[in-house]
């Protein structure tokens, strides 16, 4: 990042090779559409590349934040296009084909992702299915609480618990899995 | 929204990790935030724990196209249209040279100035990277400005200041031939902290934002290409505007009519 705010720009395709298929695929998620997707994901690096700063390193790690604002933007796609009643909690196993490794344009990193998004995926099976449901409504959905309530037609604060179990269960079930160094 | 204390904060973070807070309460929260460095570590660890959910994703590969886009954009940014169109200028140089008028004086001392910046910095280590480019691009903009002067067309126009106290002045020089034009003021006010001067082109019904400049003790210059323009301009002004506004103008600084 040091590297990326005076303008090196092998520093800049180097965070892009590494990182560009999780964005895009975080922005693919959430929007269900390859175009938008990839109009996101540009945003998200030019950004980056426009404005390091705006990364504060003391607020968080660098793929937490990235992830952040290709998940927000996208989001605000979805909002703004009015789209958002397309996708809920579908299964991503159902709707896409996994990279494979090979493939990736760092191997290395996508089988650490894989291994990543195994533990996950555990994790979030762990979870009730109306603590899930939620919890992806509101990630990958964009729905606010107040949404999902009338969505699900069920009380606000019946919502807001959900939420709150789902996620103290989620940080529970990672916790000793997820590697601190990743996110 | 009212302010938020710490325990409210806390009952809300995992919601506003997921984005699924209100906007008010959102707000409200980011507020709180703000002021409250204790509760930054409890922020850190939902926003991680609502990123960790984007990694259940299936990764696809981005296509191709993507990389291009982002490196062409990324281009772009590094090195705008003044190449371009200093090239072009630099073609009707030679016919132009007795075209050099009284701004000239301005012009140089600009140029020089930001050539003596460029060349301190290029003293300095790898961490004045940005600022090298930046000083740069400020000096490309001022040899622009130099060609314009040397073009076969050029034609210019004082403008006054609407304030009659000020001292401000400046000329506006525009060539047809090279689709280009340059504003040179002298004297300006200084700017508060966010300001910048804004070139409004004014038609009859329409204020045109044109492009924005800083000075160096009270000088400011910007050159701009032609080709842009929606609709034949009646006016040319200045104006200080906050950095992040482009809404109307406010009241200007400087104008001048332009003869149709």
């Amino acid at each position: 990042m040091q590297r990326l705010s005076l303008r090196d720009r092998h520093a800049f395709e180097e965070i892009y090779d590494r990182y560009g298929d999780l964005v895009y695929s975080t922005a693919l998620r959430v929007l269900r559409d390859p175009h938008l997707a990839e109009d996101i994901s540009q945003e998200v690096f030019v950004r980056l590349w426009r404005k390091p700063d705006s990364y504060v390193a003391e607020r968080g790690r660098f793929l937490t934040w990235l992830i952040s604002v290709t998940r927000n933007r996208a989001v605000d796609e979805v909002r703004t296009r009015g789209r958002r009643q397309r996708h809920e909690t579908a299964s991503p196993e159902e709707q896409e084909r996994e990279l494979p490794a090979g493939a990736a344009n760092d191997p290395a990193l996508n089988a650490q992702l894989a291994e990543q998004r195994r533990i996950v995926r555990a994790a979030l099976a762990e979870l009730p299915p109306d603590q899930r449901q939620v919890i992806e409504l509101a990630y990958f959905g964009g729905l606010t609480q107040r949404e999902i309530a009338d969505r699900l037609a069920q009380p606000l604060g019946t919502v807001k618990t959900r939420i709150r179990l789902g996620m103290q269960k989620l940080r529970a079930g990672l916790a000793p899995e997820v590697k601190s160094e990743w996110i | 929204m009212d302010l938020m204390d710490c325990d409210q904060v806390k009952e809300l973070l995992d919601a506003y990790a997921l984005g699924a807070a209100e906007p008010e309460e959102a707000a409200a929260l980011e507020e709180h935030m703000a002021d409250c460095v204790r509760c930054w570590p409890s922020l850190n660890e939902a926003q991680r724990a609502a990123a960790t959910i984007a990694l259940s994703t299936t990764l696809q590969r981005a296509p191709e196209s993507l990389r291009r886009r982002i490196l062409a954009d990324v281009e772009r940014i590094q090195h705008p249209t003044g190449p371009r169109l200093l090239e072009r200028l630099r073609t009707l140089w030679p016919a132009g040279v007795g075209l050099l008028a009284a701004t000239t004086a301005a012009s140089l001392a600009l140029a020089l100035f930001l050539q003596m910046q460029v060349s301190d910095l290029r003293g300095e280590k790898d961490q004045l990277a940005a600022q090298i480019e930046s000083a740069d691009a400020r000096l490309t903009q001022q040899q622009q400005v130099m060609a314009l002067l040397a073009a076969p067309d050029t034609q210019h126009i004082h403008l006054e200041p609407t304030d009659p106290t000020s001292s401000a002045a400046a000329v506006y020089q525009w060539s047809g031939a090279a689709k280009a034009g340059a504003i040179t003021c002298n004297h300006l006010p200084p700017l508060q902290e966010g300001q910048v001067y804004q070139v409004w082109f004014l038609t009859e019904s329409e204020s045109y934002p044109t492009g924005r400049f800083e000075s160096w003790d009270g000088i400011g210059q910007l050159s701009m290409a032609l080709e842009d323009l929606p609709e034949r301009p009646v006016a040319i002004g200045v104006s200080i505007e906050n950095a992040g506004d482009v809404g109307e103008p406010g009241e200007m600084l400087l104008l001048a009519e332009l003869q149709q």
